[in-house]
């Protein structure tokens, strides 16, 4: 039997509040994909990104019964693999390291009129180098979609913190991909 | 074009760049789940065995003072009767059950608990016997009764989820 059951949203949250295997195991292939993606941007290491995706899922099936539908099931899910990612950070690391709150004097929107367009994966690359803190605030913002407001709730920083960070983060894009850049320019 | 613009453009490209261990994630899940299942089923028995100690052992203790013997007393004839009314009701309750699917250790635990009651019901049975005025005791004892067979019924739901799960495990192929 193949995941994809027909069950209705509403179907497959009792049946998992009901602790049936089968519907547990729908839900975790109808997200786990999202999760981990989520999950490894933020932690960068695999191995800490199954173990924190395994524990997310156990909280979702323990946790189902305090889901309330003011939000959608995946963003729940969603929100609950990034507490536990965030809280993986900081066991690793004791604190969140965010850089002086000091905006980047320059180069930080420069990324963003590239003509050029560059290999995603060079992004990608580039944003899992970046340090931890700058690291979660552009996860959360640019592939999460949270704003600032919700990102300084989630890692118990400043909204301007959060901003400052984002910032930051994109000078750093630019100064790393800037070889890339200057490939395609030339 | 900004980052957000551009990331949220090629997202799609970027969640393939990682490839998603779904098989080694599940496994870990799955061996949780059975051990959590395991743990919680172990409590719940304790648990359901607990009240039903809780609600026989101090009846057995009661010093109950006069001593008669009605060993044929109106109330103890009350009580016969209750015990056959459970008592069928238990007994195709009983054989309903596919205790098989149960885990042997599990069953073994749930049986030797069940011998148990059985032995301090026989005890509380023969302090009833002896009572002059004993429709607490009788009381106590139908409740008893009925709390045994609410553990059956919730025994039976355990056995119908786990026989669910199985075939689910059977049938699931990542």
């Amino acid at each position: 039997m193949s995941a994809g059951q027909p069950y209705t949203e509403r179907e497959l949250i009792s049946r998992v509040k009901q602790g049936d295997r089968h519907a547990q195991y729908t839900l975790y292939r109808n997200y786990v994909d999202a999760m981990y993606h989520t999950v490894i941007r933020m932690v960068n290491h695999q191995a800490d990104a199954q173990d924190i995706v395994q524990d997310c899922f156990i909280k979702v099936f323990e946790k189902i019964g305090t889901y309330r539908s003011d939000a959608t099931l995946g963003a729940w899910i969603k929100r609950i693999a990034i507490n536990t990612a965030i809280n993986t950070l900081r066991k690793r690391q004791r604190t969140l390291e965010f850089a002086s709150d000091h905006p980047p004097e320059h180069g930080a929107e420069e990324i963003d009129d590239s003509p050029a367009r560059l290999d995603p994966a060079m992004i990608h690359q580039a944003v899992r180098a970046l340090p931890t803190g700058c690291r979660a605030v552009v996860n959360l913002y640019a592939f999460e979609g949270y704003s600032h407001k919700e990102i300084a709730q989630i890692l118990d920083i400043t909204e301007s913190t959060s901003k400052t960070q984002y910032k930051r983060a994109k000078s750093l894009l630019r100064a790393a991909l800037a070889p890339n850049l200057m490939q395609h320019e030339s | 074009m900004n980052l957000e613009q551009r990331i949220k453009e090629d997202r799609k490209v970027y969640d393939q760049i990682e490839s998603v261990p779904h098989e080694a994630m599940w496994a870990g899940i799955d061996q949780r789940l059975r051990q959590g299942k395991r743990m919680r089923r172990l409590l719940w028995i304790s648990a359901a065995a607990a009240v039903v100690l809780c609600l026989i052992v101090p009846l057995t203790v009661l010093d109950l003072g006069e001593r008669a013997a009605p060993v044929s007393s109106p109330a103890a004839e009350q009580l016969q009767r209750y015990e056959r009314q459970y008592s069928r009701l238990a007994t195709e309750r009983i054989s309903s059950l596919d205790m098989e699917l149960l885990d042997p250790q599990i069953r073994d635990e749930i049986a030797t608990e069940l011998a148990e009651l059985d032995e301090m019901y026989a005890v509380l049975k023969a302090d009833i016997s002896n009572v002059p005025n004993a429709e607490a005791l009788i009381e106590t004892a139908i409740r008893f009764h009925e709390r045994r067979l609410r553990i059956l019924e919730l025994l039976a739901k355990e056995i119908e989820n786990q026989k669910r799960n199985l075939q689910y495990d059977e049938e699931i192929q990542i």
